[in-house]
């Protein structure tokens, strides 16, 4: 299989444009430089700051999971179609490609791609859409998220019916 | 051949049990306990209490898909991913279509648990008791059969299996939904309460907001304690099995409680292909068992059978106990069995939202909901439809964060503490299906399973009194809601084939006439009295309360009778 043979492949090679994604994929045929692009773009999304960004907390990982187990063929077509749409999109704005972009012209482009949705092509917005909202799925959903600011509690132990807002505990 | 080897004596019991589900988990528990020696055979694979859970300490980072099922597996089981509880995290318990077909003669999801403990792992665990308004609705209406017991005769049994079992609810003193022997109730939210009070005003206190009484142990009593179940931690994950026993499975309560006696031996991998009929006897003498793995056959014997393999496998298992004396099923000399067959009517929701209490909320988690008992028709006839529905009631206060943004603007609003809204309100309907002739199940006459056992068809379908009871709900809980004050209401009618409910009934009906029925009271064959039938299968109508707590009961019922019977010498 394509898909798992990146998988062999050495960390400086993972993003040879001829080779494919290092994630290993059942279903998506991404190549090593769409694998990079769609980091990039979660990155950008959930950058790190002083705390950590997608990229630290294997996000990039889930979503490409996600798509490639949990879409159907065709949502996966217009995924790849509309990833390479994020990039002409980035070519045509920054005269670079989304990758070669400096951390505020790449926010820019996705900023841009969200404030003329309507306007642009349904597969980059899709694509985007995607993107962003598997993002933020696992992020809030991760476990550093989850535990540092979400107060999340595997053990309960308790319901209440009715407590004042004001005294409640919970962030989440 | 392990049959040559084995002597008969070895292979013989007092009592066989088929399936080890809710109802199988009761017959092994009560009659190991009364030291007859017992056989429980379980078509699947052993689960074991807390060694088998193994998803049951993940934290819901720690799945791969966040809990999702993946496309390979909705395409490759269409019918069991329409399932609700059939996720990431408890998937390895259900049958995949793929495993055990069966013929849809009409559209029915099937759902099924093949493995020790059956369905008693991933159930939803309401247990509601039934009234008379239940067990005398088939006479009253002239439907079905008058059912050969009252609630009198069962009321000892559910408190006896409610002890046990240990049920959480309130004492609501409702004549049409009895009181239990309760542990503490969950609690209703301030919505809930606040439901309930204005429809018992609208309605002049004919309709009621509950919590449901639910098989979670709230205060652990001794008898808990002694099962090595503890209090429920409301992690509401309980279709993963429960480390704490928390809520009541045949896996965490009964089966190794009826193991512990020494009298009971417990064989996983054993699929019963049918009852022996010994025609000189003029009783059943065993069961012809098929192992899951090797095919080989081994008969087993006993003086007794407890035929509790859920509801559909039971009737398909006495249906193709065939003997000279039984030629179309043993039992089923006024060719009934599998007819009358039905269901619980889920199709119907309702959501919307409310603007008060804004004060308020909600902290912890609550494995449990509303319940509104059954307010249709319960005293007297009143509408175009027969029976009615009770209803699950959910509300929780909404709360979220925005998406709004990219980079840091976007990481300061996910992290940020959430924002609360409106109260969600939500209702689903379970109706009341009337059980009919032309609602049936069969053996396919010429598809068979791995094991040679014929498919079994399935023929279950709604009809005008259902539709018109989805208008009816609809229609009242859109009234309710709008007097409650609630907004933004969205109606919902799925339109899902029977099945999803997972309470199929019916096919081996108690009655008082062997004519018109197949069990008598105690639930035993009216033709062959030493085959018992305590689960789904037994049911003559479905009333609107899951039915699991009724199984219990019954089960326990009847093991006691039999007991008796066979010390008596008579069985």
């Amino acid at each position: 299989m394509l898909a798992s043979a990146g998988a062999v492949l050495l960390p400086s090679c993972v993003f040879d444009s001829k080779k494919m994604a290092a994630i290993p994929l059942h279903n998506l045929q991404l190549t090593g430089n769409q694998e990079e692009l769609l980091t990039e773009i979660i990155d950008t999304i959930i950058p790190k700051t002083d705390t950590p960004g997608a990229k630290e907390l294997g996000i990039p990982k889930f979503v490409l999971v996600m798509i490639d187990d949990c879409a159907n063929k065709e949502d996966q077509a217009l995924f790849i179609k509309g990833l390479d749409g994020i990039d002409a999109f980035a070519k045509e704005k920054i005269g670079k490609s989304f990758v070669k972009g400096l951390a505020k012209e790449r926010e820019d482009v996705l900023a841009s791609i969200e404030a003329k949705k309507g306007t642009i092509s349904p597969e980059v917005e899709k694509a985007f859409g995607s993107i962003k909202g598997l993002t933020i799925w696992g992020y809030t959903g991760s476990e550093y998220v989850m535990t540092n600011y979400y107060k999340f509690e595997f053990v309960p132990g308790r319901f209440h019916g009715c407590v004042s807002v004001s005294t409640t505990p919970k962030a989440a | 051949m392990a049959n040559l080897i084995d002597s008969k004596e070895e292979r013989t019991f007092d009592v066989i049990i088929i399936g080890s589900g809710i109802s199988g988990g009761w017959a092994a528990k009560e009659f190991g306990e009364k030291g007859l020696k017992t056989l429980m055979l379980e078509r699947g694979r052993n689960v074991v209490h807390n060694k088998d859970y193994p998803t049951t300490t993940m934290m819901p980072w720690e799945f791969e898909h966040k809990n999702q099922l993946t496309e390979a597996i909705k395409e490759a089981n269409p019918i069991i991913s329409k399932c609700y509880a059939f996720r990431e995290d408890a998937m390895h318990f259900f049958v995949k279509d793929n495993e055990h077909p069966y013929v849809q003669e009409k559209p029915f999801d099937w759902i099924r648990g093949y493995q020790v403990g059956g369905k008693s792992l991933m159930w939803a665990r309401q247990t509601q008791r039934w009234s008379d308004f239940d067990f005398e609705g088939p006479a009253r209406d002239g439907f079905a059969v008058d059912w050969p017991i009252r609630y009198a005769d069962l009321a000892p049994w559910y408190s006896y299996v409610e002890k046990f079992a240990g049920i959480s609810g309130n004492k609501d003193g409702l004549a049409e939904l009895p009181d239990g022997e309760f542990l503490p109730p969950h609690d209703l939210t301030c919505v809930e309460k606040y439901f309930g009070e204005t429809v018992s005003k609208e309605y002049n206190k004919s309709r009621h907001v509950i919590i449901g009484r639910a098989a979670h142990i709230t205060e652990p009593q001794p008898i808990h304690l002694e099962q090595g179940r503890g209090k429920c931690q409301g992690r509401n994950i309980c279709q993963r099995g429960c480390p704490f026993g928390g809520y009541f499975s045949s896996n965490s309560s009964t089966i190794p409680w009826a193991l512990k006696t020494g009298n009971v031996t417990l064989k996983t991998d054993a699929v019963v292909h049918s009852v022996i009929y010994d025609e000189k006897k003029g009783k059943a003498s065993g069961v012809k068992v098929i192992d899951a793995k090797t095919k080989e056959e081994t008969d087993y014997y006993a003086r007794v059978v407890f035929v509790n393999a859920a509801a559909l496998n039971t009737n398909l298992i006495l249906l193709n106990s065939i003997s000279s004396r039984f030629p179309n099923g043993i039992g089923n000399d006024n060719g009934l069995m599998g007819k009358y067959a039905a269901f619980h009517n889920y199709r119907a929701r309702i959501s919307g939202e409310y603007e008060g209490f804004k004060e308020f909320t909600t902290d912890g988690t609550r494995p449990n909901g509303g319940y509104m008992p059954r307010f249709r028709n319960v005293y007297k006839q009143e509408t175009d439809f027969l029976r009615g529905y009770a209803a699950g009631v959910y509300t929780n206060r909404n709360s979220y964060r925005s998406e709004e943004g990219l980079g840091e603007a976007l990481k300061a609003n996910l992290l940020k503490a959430s924002t609360l809204g409106n109260w969600n309100v939500s209702s689903h309907m379970m109706g009341e299906t009337i059980p009919k002739e032309t609602n049936f199940v069969a053996l396919d006459k010429s598809k068979k399973d791995d094991w040679g056992i014929p498919q079994l068809k399935i023929s279950i379908d709604y009809d005008d009194n259902d539709e018109k009871m989805v208008k009816d709900y609809l229609e009242q809980m859109t009234e309710m809601f709008t007097k409650a004050g609630f907004t933004n209401l969205q109606t919902n009618d799925s339109k899902a084939a029977p099945g999803l409910d997972i309470h199929e009934m019916g096919g081996v009906r108690m009655g008082k006439d062997p004519k018109t029925s197949l069990l008598n009271k105690w639930n035993q064959l009216h033709n062959c009295n030493n085959v018992f039938v305590t689960d789904g299968a037994c049911m003559t109508s479905t009333s609107t309360q899951n039915p699991s707590l009724t199984y219990m009961a019954l089960t326990a019922r009847a093991a006691d009778y039999a007991a008796k019977q066979m010390k008596a010498g008579e069985l």
